[in-house]
């Protein structure tokens, strides 16, 4: 039986036993998390790790089925009516607001990396994690719920609901479990996402009314605030900041990035996985799916300034990692420098660059997630992660430092590794993409073109280079310190093949992305292609007068 | 002759000359035992505009009555717990001053 | 199996050439992990890696070979392409192949040999050293990347390459990692070549948008060489946009080729093992520059201006490399010093229209200047790590295979009759032709040739500089030297032989075959032999190498070296400190660079997080102060209640009559 033939039969097998919702899959991971916290439960470390793992793994396994039975070329998917749990059901109807769940070509490739990274996180919390286990785990896995919420909910009260439900876990992550000033990280943490937050609910309503005041009914349904309406520019101008602005936090692109290195300095490793990991694609997902695929008008005006902002992020977050003394805050940097790649992709807008984008985000959630791995288990052995006191690790621990060298040369865009095939599409979109030819500044037009600021984006490049090898220089080749006799690729750990297996998994998947990366562009390139030249096609849903409230 | 029929401005203006005298009290006094009874004042001026209102304006429904003896069971009910409150408060701290009770201050 | 079937399998499947070496690199990588975790060993003898790299190698060589015999069968050009798409987003569908023509077939056969026999010589040079299977995956590694580089069908492709061998260079320059300068060294190059790199990747980028339409027009796969030509002549813009996006695209090769002004990096490239140097730093990875000049050449064509950059570029580095090499002590610098200035001819070469030449030359440098830095690695070996060629002399007593092949490589780097001499004569040859006829001067042209001119004389007096202090006179050392094993000496031999014959053998004089009627740009030319520019141009070698010997040669010795020196006190320093480009850029680069990091550093920490700090302070300072309006008493709390009671009905009212 050819390869073809056997997955179109799988898919039927799929269908006919009727497992497969989306609704169970955002809330799987928190009924798994309540189980885990229950007093039922027996408070023994070994129980408890286990569990979460094996709960992990059948996360990501039910995540990969979605895959297998995922039509690139279909809009949204797994919403149809009639199969329990369903995925709509209309919820405060004098509101319009509803329940609805779907996953098209945006969410899928990010529900994929949610659950991996989750995954692997909760390898990763083994040495890391020495205190209530109970109360990590389950955090850990509603932290994984509210995410996938996010990336799923079709409905805009929905999907805010989400974004807020995720940092309340986030908190006690980081502050409970945190190092240093963790307290101090936890709470700017939360406080500069919700002032993000607060620009996007003000967006979202802007939205809303703005549709009400078209058709004088109110839904918060992304369908028909996204699809159906045809705001008016001033009001698209007005969401668009306002979205920008919270997504920007999120992401983060500088200037709003001072909370990410307090954050990742002081979050545990598998925390700090998830932040770079899963967190801060919400931002990118947020942007791709509002500011490109709702306002796309707008941003094709403010293309110049989102222009701008990527590479101020890309060159700004560079030139600060390269003088960074602690390996954690040169890789939170580092992301900073990673996620402006996104921006840049957005304001070209086009098919390319929007791609390009999207790929970016997945290529830079395996690469640091491997790269806070890897600091973290650094840090576990020598107990510091101040880089010059490092020196020659090479000779200690071999595996270790070959996995450092590798992800590391990934993050700075070596061929045949995923972060390479995502920037080059990037640049290649960017560069060819007619998305603004001037830039308007206070009433002055500069001559300055997308192509302009993708050159600058492309000298960011080197600078990515020149800190991630000093880095390595720095840490891993030199003579080799007395100190670190005693380290070795082994040590402190029962399981010795645990930190291989996560990393192999990490290396594994950024080369094989990297060498086929169409295996991974296939999954969202239609959609994002289709939105890029057309609006989506109508799908199914609950009849209109079930759920949009109608106001008096 | 006017002023053996009194009309209803005229309860209205008992009322507020009562509802004053009870708020000078509530913000005045330092007796606890006498802000309560500043506050039943002004419950009471409340009941003279409800009945007031309910003769002039409703004779025949007497919804306003009604709310009048709403509020004195009310009354009745706040009075015997605020007592006890202050019964409670004087015995830790055997006072009954106002200006004393601030430790819900910043 | 039929001759025929044979051919067509090799020809069809050619990807095996480059995935051989990959799968020896995979294998060795899994023996490498596997003995760290669980250490023991998955090859039991270090010898089998040895022969897995080299055999996959050999393969290769085997393979290219077939191809070659069937590429000069046939009457008509030969050109194979085959392209998949690899990835793809809207209408831009970048894909990934490889294609058969005469260019590559040459860099096929120059990889696989060359690397074939530094593979071999390399068991002999690393024996000791614990790295030995590190090494040879390395060495694998950069197999799989060079000839995917050469098999190469697009721009996008031969980028994706371009950085892969490029980290092969840094992986291997910093081989011993425990050595600060070969740390430093292998981040420099790493760090130099990405500037080019980048620039290379906006050449790139801007050639694709200026030739978008046609590429989208046609059904070629994206931005292939096969269709550069007609794309160039489908554009139709300023002709300055053109010519910028032919220098960006030059710079790819002026970093890879260590040309002028980004030349630093290869000099201190030499702190990789000898066999590295050999194989990469000049054979082979920094030829690649050519060769990606070769490629696009229709792009730089199109633009004098862009032709004439590259030539002087090539003329500058030939020259300037030259003089630096004069003053060298370390035999390895010296010979990286001469690579640059050879990459130079081959890139000037380029630059003045001598397509063929170019690549002629680097045919025959691949295989006399492997065997010259095989034969300082030989002599490094035998001086038990010496490279300071005043301890040296006398060498040719004690290691006479050496000594005889390193004569060979240098007669045939001088230009006296061996390889080089043929090579570097069609250049030197057309660069006179550009001069124009006789009567009208082309001053450009003229200046070109006499830098190139000269750089031959150069050439000729380092060389046997070099050859006099380390194998002539008296020995200088305090060790005692000793002939390099056979596996070592072997290799050396083997190349002495294209060194010295390839050049004629395809001169095309006495009916050989003919290099230039095989690899040609447009129409096949056919040249004539210029004898008074061959006999000028022996004639300023061997003058160059009278001058080396009576500086150099004890026997010969006319010259006091120091009195000269003293002489010319300045351009002595100039020529021994390297022009002072390191200097220049550690000033110009390094530290302001640096500094704008430090700076951004405290930008972001002093201004961006203390005004997120200063929002959050003020909150809180606003907090502190308001909070004392909460005095706990309940008296008060009313009375602003029912203050507010009272604003509020006003307003209302008020409200409410207006």
């Amino acid at each position: 039986m050819d390869i073809q033939g056997f997955f179109s039969s799988f898919n039927t097998f799929l269908d006919q036993l009727n497992i497969l919702s989306v609704s169970l899959l955002i809330f799987a991971p928190a009924i798994f998390g309540l189980i885990l916290a229950g007093p039922w439960f027996p408070d023994d470390e070994i129980t408890i790790r286990r569990t979460a793992k094996a709960f992990g793994w059948i996360i990501f396994i039910y995540s990969l089925l979605f895959l297998a039975c995922f039509d690139p070329d279909k809009g949204l998917q797994f919403m149809e009516v009639g199969k329990w749990p369903g995925t709509q059901y209309p919820w405060i109807k004098a509101l319009g607001i509803n329940y609805i769940v779907s996953i098209d070509g945006l969410s899928m490739p990010l529900v994929l990396l949610t659950t991996f990274i989750t995954l692997l996180s909760l390898y990763a919390s083994k040495e890391n994690i020495t205190k209530r286990f109970k109360l990590y785990y389950s955090m850990v896995l509603i932290l994984t719920t509210a995410v996938l919420g996010v990336f799923c909910a079709q409905d805009l009260f929905l999907f805010f609901l989400f974004w807020e439900l995720e940092l309340i876990p986030m908190y006690f992550l980081i502050a409970i479990w945190g190092s240093g000033r963790a307290q101090y990280s936890a709470i700017k943490f939360v406080l500069y996402t919700l002032v993000g937050s607060v620009f996007i609910l003000a967006a979202i309503l802007i939205l809303y009314f703005s549709f009400y005041n078209q058709t004088g009914k109110l839904t918060f349904d992304m369908y028909y605030l996204g699809q159906q309406a045809d705001y008016p520019i001033k009001i698209q101008l007005l969401a668009f900041v306002g979205f920008f602005i919270g997504f920007c936090v999120k992401l983060p692109a500088v200037p709003f990035h001072t909370w990410l290195p307090d954050a990742h300095v002081d979050a545990p490793t598998p925390i700090s996985m998830i932040l770079a990991g899963i967190l801060l694609k919400m931002g990118g997902y947020g942007l791709l799916r509002f500011n490109f695929g709702f306002l796309g008008e707008a941003l094709q005006i403010m293309a110049p300034y989102v222009a701008l902002f990527a590479v101020i992020s890309i060159l700004y977050g560079a030139m600060v990692a390269l003088s960074q003394e602690d390996m954690k805050k040169l890789v939170a940097y580092s992301s900073v420098s990673h996620m402006g790649i996104v921006l840049l992709g957005l304001a070209a807008f086009n098919s390319a660059g929007i791609n390009g984008a999207m790929f970016q985000m997945l290529a830079h959630g395996v690469i640091s997630a491997g790269l806070f791995m890897l600091v973290g288990t650094i840090y576990i052995r020598a107990h510091t992660r101040i880089i010059d006191k490092f020196g020659g690790l090479f000779y200690q621990m071999p595996v270790l430092s070959s996995f450092f060298i590798l992800i590391g040369l990934a993050g700075l865009g070596l061929p045949l590794m995923v972060g390479f095939a995502a920037e080059s599409l990037t640049f290649y979109g960017a560069f060819t993409s007619d998305s603004f030819s001037k830039f308007p500044f206070f009433g002055y037009d500069l001559p300055l073109s997308i192509q302009f600021f993708s050159i600058l984006g492309i000298i960011g490049i080197i600078v990515t280079a020149a800190y991630i090898l000093w880095l390595l220089e720095r840490v891993f080749f030199g003579p080799m310190f007395e100190k670190w006799k005693p380290l070795s690729d082994t040590t402190l750990t029962a399981n010795k093949y645990q930190e291989v297996l996560v990393l192999c998994l990490l290396s594994l998947s950024i080369i094989f992305f990297g060498c086929f990366p169409k295996t991974i562009t296939r999954i969202f390139e239609p959609t994002i292609t289709k939105l890029v030249e057309t609006k989506t096609e109508v799908i199914v849903r609950i009849p209109i007068s079930n759920y949009i409230g109608v106001a008096k | 002759m006017e002023l053996l029929y009194p009309d209803l401005i005229h309860y209205l203006i008992l009322a507020a000359i009562l509802f004053i005298i009870g708020l000078y009290g509530l913000f005045t006094s330092r007796n606890a035992i006498r802000v309560l009874m500043c506050v039943e004042l002004l419950l009471n001026s409340v009941n003279i505009n409800m009945v007031a209102f309910a003769n002039y304006v409703d004779p025949n429904l007497i919804r306003g009555d009604i709310f009048a003896l709403f509020i004195m069971a009310v009354a009745a009910a706040e009075a015997a717990v605020a007592f006890a409150i202050v019964l409670a408060i004087y015995r830790n701290r055997s006072t009954v001053d106002m200006e004393d009770f601030d430790t819900l201050k910043w | 199996m039929s001759w025929s079937q044979i051919v067509d399998f090799s020809i069809n499947n050619v990807w095996i050439i480059p995935l051989l070496p990959l799968l020896a690199f995979s294998i060795i990588i899994f023996d490498r992990a596997y003995e760290k975790l669980t250490a023991r060993e998955f090859i039991s003898k270090k010898e089998y890696i040895a022969y897995m790299v080299v055999g996959a190698t050999a393969l290769g060589l085997i393979q290219s070979l077939i191809i070659f015999l069937t590429s000069i069968d046939g009457k008509e050009e030969f050109i194979k392409v085959v392209n998949y798409s690899w990835l793809q987003a809207g209408t831009l569908d970048l894909s990934f192949g490889w294609i058969i023509d005469n260019l590559s077939i040459m860099m096929l056969l120059v990889v696989t040999s060359v690397s074939m026999l530094i593979q071999i010589y390399t068991h002999g040079y690393m024996e000791p050293d614990p790295g030995y299977r590190r090494f040879y995956a390395y060495l694998a590694l950069f197999n799989f990347s060079m000839l995917g580089l050469v098999l190469s069908t697009n721009l996008f492709q031969i980028y994706i390459f371009w950085e892969l061998v490029g980290l092969c260079s840094y992986l291997l320059i910093g081989f011993w990692m425990d050595r600060p300068s070969a740390a430093h060294a292998a981040k420099k190059a790493f760090i130099v070549n990405r500037i080019g790199d980048s620039l290379f990747l906006i050449g790139i980028v801007g050639f694709l948008l200026l030739s978008y339409n046609f590429w989208l027009n046609n059904d070629y796969a994206f931005l292939s060489f096969m269709h550069l030509e007609q794309a160039v002549h489908s554009i139709h813009v300023d002709p300055m946009i053109l010519t910028m996006v032919g220098i960006c695209l030059f710079f790819g090769a002026v970093a890879k080729s260590a040309q002028f002004p980004l030349h630093t990096w290869l000099p201190d490239a030499m702190e990789g093992p000898t066999p590295i140097s050999a194989l990469i730093h000049a054979a082979t990875m920094v030829a690649a520059g050519v060769f990606l000049v070769a490629r696009v050449y229709p792009i730089f064509v199109a633009s004098p201006i862009t032709m004439n950059f590259i030539a002087w570029t090539g003329a500058i580095t030939l020259f300037m490399a030259a003089t630096i090499a004069l003053t060298q002590f370390d035999i390895k610098r010296v010979l990286a010093y001469s690579t640059c200035s050879q990459l130079g001819y081959m890139i000037f070469a380029m630059g003045i229209g001598a397509y063929s030449a170019g690549l002629f030359h680097l045919f025959t440098h691949a295989y006399f200047k492997a065997m010259l830095f095989l034969c300082s690695g030989a002599v490094i070996v035998g001086l038990h790590h010496e490279q300071d060629m005043r301890f040296m002399g006398g060498l040719r007593k004690y290691m006479p295979k050496t000594a005889i092949t390193y004569l060979v490589g240098t007669l045939a780097i001088s230009g006296i009759l061996f390889s080089g001499f043929f090579s570097k004569d069609l250049i030197l040859g057309r660069a006179l032709s550009n001069t124009g006829p006789a009567g009208t001067l082309d001053l450009n042209a003229l200046a070109l040739f006499s830098l190139a001119f000269l750089g031959a004389g150069l050439t000729a007096f380092y060389m046997f500089r070099s050859y006099f202090m380390t194998f002539e006179g008296e020995y200088r050392g305090h060790s005692k030297p000793h002939e390099a094993p056979k596996v070592m000496t072997t290799p050396l031999i083997i190349l002495a032989f294209p060194s010295a014959l390839i050049g004629f053998i395809l001169s095309g004089f006495f009916h050989m075959p003919d290099f230039t009627q095989y690899i040609y740009f447009g129409h096949q030319g056919h040249h004539e032999p210029n004898w008074g520019m061959m006999a000028a141009s022996l004639l300023i070698a061997l003058a160059g190498t009278m001058g080396a010997a009576s500086f150099f040669w004890d026997k010969y010795k006319t010259i006091e070296t120091t009195t000269v020196i003293n002489k010319i006190k300045p351009l002595y320093l100039l020529s021994y400190n390297k022009w002072y480009f390191d200097e220049l850029y550690y000033w110009l680069v390094r530290k302001t660079f640096m500094a704008a990091s430090k700076l951004s550093a405290m930008f972001d920490k002093y201004i961006i997080d203390e005004i997120v700090n200063l929002v959050a302070q003020i909150t809180k300072e606003l907090g502190a102060t308001f909070k004392y309006i909460q005095n706990g008493k309940t008296q008060f709390a009313v009375l602003v209640m029912y203050t507010g009671l009272i604003v509020i009905s006003i307003v209302l009212v008020v409200y409410a009559m207006i």
